[in-house]
């Protein structure tokens, strides 16, 4: 009804929204690229300690467990944060047909956020972390954190209020319910977890709610609202089914949460089998997200395409669905009881941080940086995009296939008795060396992107006078060749 | 059908469409909530807090844990050996002549109402346990600081421990002697003969 | 779902049905718990530097290498009888099959049925000679009659007791193996026979019962081998016997019994991980609570009752440099817990210096706090029994990682 009584002004060109997001929305993608690599360097280092526990073992910060919270926290909340909420303004904004109301707002929110999430690294190398596993997060960078989201969440929900494209697009609920849920789940591990803790028993499940919900909802929420913003888009249809849309929305939201409880946990029973019910139900949320999507590009080869984007979300799409079904298989606890306690878990988190989360942003911030600079859409290093993509990817399939599968030899043999402690610590072992190459790729693969979206700025903010407009000088007077092909295929 | 998946040329917004979903898919998701939920039902346990894998049941827990007998027995021995066991001794012989045993002591095997009125306030010898006489020794009184139940299993303790042989006593009786103490308007430690004036059976 | 609020309430609405069950619904459980352990004790909080150490494992991040969560296994039951109750009738309906006519658990029973039914006749006479004593004039011939009655039920209490004793050890012919058989019975009666005459007068003289006080203390009678199970869904026919025996035996015949677990298949019990599973009271004092992510290293649910622990500069040597104790160890050396002192010429080293015969020569290794407290932490994680979570019964031996 109200939609007839709506005096909603005209939408906005796509062009005015490019511009009102340009600067605030940079910022945000250019710190993800940072954080990034901060992420994929110290997990490097991480995994290296592996191989040789002895290398720079003086240094109480550079310890296994400090660089393993240190690693996910920069991810997390530096990368996953920054690039999040980055697309999720230029997309409200873009699905709303409003210009990005109080850029302003977002800015200061940006910079307080980049302080908390420094402020979480400096805690953590000094010994503050929190003792949670997946959100190590200690209670001030918590507090900075929730001010600073509050300040984009301002200017975002202005967006989504303005109302002047009719339909709510999917993407938008998405993006919507992790700017809600992000305040929830971060506030409550830091009211119950640190600020006035619950009875130490109970901080397991209240943990274990924090941490997933940031995962399965937060990320989850984030990473859908990409893929199902970009890939109707660029293939440019419409998507399959709203219902369905709908359908996965409210599961994935109610049973987040609850999921992948290790089946082995000092907890009442009941509480394990809720999350067992929770994780077979999850199976919907699945098939929900996958037929809406598989029916909207019916017939398009998605990881085949020209379009780096799309092959960017058809793989975070492909990593999401396989995650859900690992997720949905700790239905059965005999499943669960085996990985519970190997290296799986963390090669599982991997999958969905890296495969699915941040092949999502990746695309995204790729679509998105060269409009917001309102320039021509090729990358300066185009060709090297394409290596992101392939490294992570690689990096990702290695975790998954080597990490679970000599996982579940390391859970066979914490099932068996007798077994030798020594060659129990090898099977234990194993899985994290091999992955050591995955985190290689990764390291790479920030570094690459890190490296192009820094050409990219250049090229447009400096001109003549960038870097590769110098280089391309120097070459030209060394040389004394014309490049101009060369120049022009990048 | 041909589509321009350039980057170039941007597409306008996205749209959801309006297909309807199967309903086998809601079927499917009311039959394996109705399974989950049935077998979340049935392994509860009750939503018992105590119940941890691979217990299954409230009952099968509360069988595992040692009887209330036992319990309060090896409560009631906590507590002797914080309040009692410096004067009566762990073995419960007493000491001298002027600390009386509990082990084999009729007072303690009597009437409880009895032994709780003297734990309760104390006692003042003489007095006469197992046959022999004990001088001018005095006996704080707990009563201040024990609980009725606290009491109760440091009383069934010693009347079960050393061969006493004797039963537990519940919260309840505690209670009954304690009142009947304060009814008697004993101020102070007993003596032999007031405990018989307010009642108190004594043993011969 | 075009209208903007309705989302936003809708996500509110949803994530707080999320929250309630995984958060608020376990938050008020578990804060409900109580530390009582039912016996006097509690489960301890921690203090000093144990509790400081809690904070050295939260800061280094040992719970990703390390968890602190035994998990469950497959085990049976023993139930155990320790002590029948009163009434023979309802003890027998109760046991049903589980303990037969004719056989060596039978006959205990007869014969503890037996000791009750003398103690209980005794009392009678006591009681009866008691009441003769006080009673008026008028009443005292009818109370000599009733005393008399006593005397004699107690007389054939002897006797029938005389007859079950030389019927049941009839097949036994050493003194030992009779006294077994009696003192057994004796302890599964549950009374307590305080008179000299009434004990030699049952063949238990004061030096006998002295030297047989442990076979009654410790008789029980098994009532189900160490595979019976509970739960319904794999063994159907032996858990309504154990349930109906375990509530039996409970609420009817009044007996106490022990039911005790024993292992069947239960890797963490029987390679020496732990005594048994891991339960939320083993969390409920600590200021952070850290269950682990991955083994990487050994499991530290009972860290604190592992002879590794036993030994202090052992542990320390661990710390400082892994590969000292185990060549292989993944561990990184944790340096940074000590301090490196030279020694002067002829000085020895402080009394808690490491000791180890690779360690650098001429420098004092000693622990700094951190250290202490984290050791003192490790010590404090034990698997003891409680209420809800007992010591398994293993009878493989452990394999002792």
């Amino acid at each position: 009804m109200s939609e007839l009584t709506d005096n909603t002004a005209p939408e906005a060109a796509p062009e005015e929204i490019n511009a009102s997001c340009r600067w605030p929305v940079l910022f945000l993608f250019f710190s993800a690229a940072l954080w990034l690599v901060k992420a994929a360097l110290i997990g490097v280092m991480g995994s290296f300690k592996l191989h040789m526990p002895e290398f720079l073992s003086d240094i109480s910060f550079l310890t296994y467990g400090h660089l393993q919270a240190n690693a996910w926290v920069a991810f997390l909340f530096g990368f996953g944060g920054n690039a999040g909420l980055g697309l999720t303004l230029w997309m409200l904004s873009r699905l709303r047909g409003a210009p990005l109301a109080r850029p302003g707002f977002v800015i200061a929110g940006a910079v307080l956020w980049n302080v908390g999430v420094t402020a979480a690294l400096v805690g953590i190398t000094l010994g503050d972390q929190s003792g949670v596993a997946g959100l190590e997060l200690p209670v001030y960078a918590g507090r900075v954190l929730l001010i600073g989201q509050a300040f984009i969440a301002f200017s975002a929900i202005l967006t989504y209020f303005s109302r002047r494209h009719k339909q709510l697009y999917p993407s938008t609920w998405y993006l919507m319910a992790a700017l809600i849920a992000f305040p929830w789940i971060v506030g409550t591990a830091h009211w119950l977890l640190a600020a006035t803790p619950v009875r130490g028993a109970a901080q397991i499940p209240v943990g274990h709610w924090a941490s997933t919900s940031l995962l399965q909802v937060w990320m989850g929420c984030l990473g859908l609202a990409a893929v199902l913003y970009f890939i109707p888009k660029i293939i440019g249809r419409e998507l399959f089914s709203r219902q369905w849309a709908a359908f996965g929305f409210w599961m994935l939201l109610l049973l987040g949460g609850w999921v992948n409880l290790n089946s082995g946990s000092p907890l009442p029973v009941w509480q394990i089998k809720l999350s067992q019910l929770a994780s077979g139900l999850f199976i919907f949320v699945v098939i929900a997200v996958g037929w809406n999507l598989r029916q909207t590009a019916r017939g398009v080869p998605l990881l085949g395409s020209e379009n780096l984007t799309l092959k960017f979300m058809g793989f975070a799409l492909g990593a999401w669905i396989v995650s859900g079904l690992f997720t949905f298989c700790n239905v059965c606890p005999e499943w669960n009881s085996i990985l519970q306690f190997t290296y799986a878990n963390t090669a599982l988190r991997h999958l969905f941080a890296w495969g699915f989360f941040a092949m999502a942003m990746l695309g995204g911030i790729y679509y998105v940086a060269p409009r917001l600079l309102g320039s021509s859409l090729d990358w300066p290093c185009g060709a090297w995009m394409i290596r992101v993509f392939q490294m992570i990817a690689a990096g990702v399939v290695i975790i998954t296939l080597a990490g679970v599968g000599m996982a579940w030899g390391h859970g066979q043999a914490l099932q068996q008795t007798g077994i030798d402690a020594a060659a129990l610590q090898t099977k234990a072992i194993m899985p994290l060396r091999i992955a050591f190459l995955g985190e290689i790729l990764f390291m790479v693969s920030s570094l690459i992107f890190l490296g192009s979206l820094m050409c990219l700025l250049f090229r447009n903010c400096c001109g003549d006078f960038s870097p590769m407009a110098l280089w391309r000088q120097i070459r030209e007077g060394n040389q004394k060749e014309p490049v101009e092909t060369e120049g022009s295929a990048q | 059908m041909s589509e321009d998946f350039s980057n170039v040329n941007e597409q306008s917004e996205p749209s959801s469409g309006g297909a309807q979903m199967p309903m086998g898919i809601f079927i499917g998701l009311i039959l394996l909530g109705y399974i989950g939920c049935y077998k979340v039902d049935q392994l509860n346990a009750n939503f018992a807090a105590n119940v941890h894998a691979p217990f299954t049941e409230p009952d099968e827990v509360a069988s595992l844990a040692p009887s209330a007998r036992e319990l309060l027995v090896a409560r009631g021995k906590q507590i002797y050996s914080k309040s009692c066991v410096a004067c009566h001794q762990a073995n419960g012989a007493g000491s001298g002549t002027d600390i009386p045993p509990l082990a084999g002591s009729e007072w303690v095997k009597g009437d409880p109402a009895t032994i709780v009125a003297i734990a309760q306030m104390g006692l003042i010898g003489p007095i006469s346990v197992a046959g022999k006489n004990y001088g001018a020794g005095t006996m704080t009184p707990a009563g201040e600081t024990l609980s009725a139940d606290e009491m109760a299993a440091v009383i069934s303790y010693i009347r079960i421990e050393w061969g006493n042989g004797g039963d537990t006593i519940s919260t309840d009786e505690v209670n009954a002697a304690r009142k009947a103490v304060n009814d008697s308007s004993q101020s102070g430690q007993w003596t032999v003969e007031g405990l018989k004036a307010a009642g108190f059976a004594i043993p011969e | 779902m075009n209208k903007a609020p309705w989302i936003f309430l809708g996500v509110l609405f949803t994530l707080s049905l999320s929250w309630w069950g995984m958060v608020f619904g376990p938050s008020v459980q578990l804060a409900a718990q109580s530390a009582d352990k039912g016996d006097g004790t509690a489960v301890l909080h921690r203090v000093g530097l144990a509790k400081q150490g809690e904070q050295v494992y939260r800061e280094n991040g040992c719970y990703y290498c390390h968890t602190r969560t035994a998990t469950g296994g497959e085990f049976g039951y023993e139930l155990r009888l320790t002590q029948l109750g009163d009434d023979r009738e309802i003890t027998d309906e109760v046991l049903g099959d589980s303990v037969k006519e004719g056989d060596d658990n039978h006959r205990l029973i007869d014969l503890a049925f037996a000791f009750k039914a003398v103690a209980k006749s005794r009392k009678a006479v006591v009681d009866a000679s008691k009441a003769v004593t006080e009673a008026k004039d008028e009443e005292k011939a009818e109370l000599e009659t009733a005393a008399a009655t006593a005397e004699s039920e107690l007389a054939s209490a002897y006797t029938s007791f005389e007859t079950t004793f030389a019927d049941v050890a009839s097949g036994i012919s050493d003194q030992e193996g009779k006294d077994n058989l009696l003192f057994a019975a004796y302890g599964l009666s549950g009374v307590e026979l305080k008179e000299k005459s009434v004990m030699t007068r049952l063949g238990m003289g004061e030096q006998i019962v002295a030297a047989n006080k442990e076979i009654a203390d410790e008789a029980v009678i098994k009532l189900t081998d160490g595979t019976a199970k509970w739960n319904a869904r794999i063994n159907p026919e032996s858990v309504v016997r154990l349930k109906d025996l375990v509530r039996g035996l409970k609420t009817r015949a009044g007996a106490q019994f022990k039911l005790q677990p024993v292992v069947i298949n239960w890797p963490d019990v029987q390679n020496g991980v732990a005594a048994r599973q891991s339960v939320t009271r083993d969390f409920m004092h600590d200021a952070h609570a850290m269950p682990g992510v991955m083994r990487l290293g050994p499991d530290l649910a009972n860290a604190g009752g592992k002879p590794a622990l036993a030994d202090a500069n052992q542990f320390y040597v661990h710390l400082y440099q892994p590969r000292l104790i185990s060549e292989k160890s993944a561990m990184p050396p944790y340096r940074y817990l000590f301090r490196k002192v030279k020694l002067n010429a002829g000085e020895a080293a402080p009394d808690n210096a490491l000791e180890h015969a690779d360690l650098e020569e001429g420098y004092a290794i000693i622990p700094t706090e951190k250290a202490e407290a984290l050791f003192e932490f490790l010590k404090s994680l034990r698997t003891d029994a409680l209420p809800e979570a007992p010591v398994v019964d293993n009878p493989q031996p452990a394999n002792d990682q």
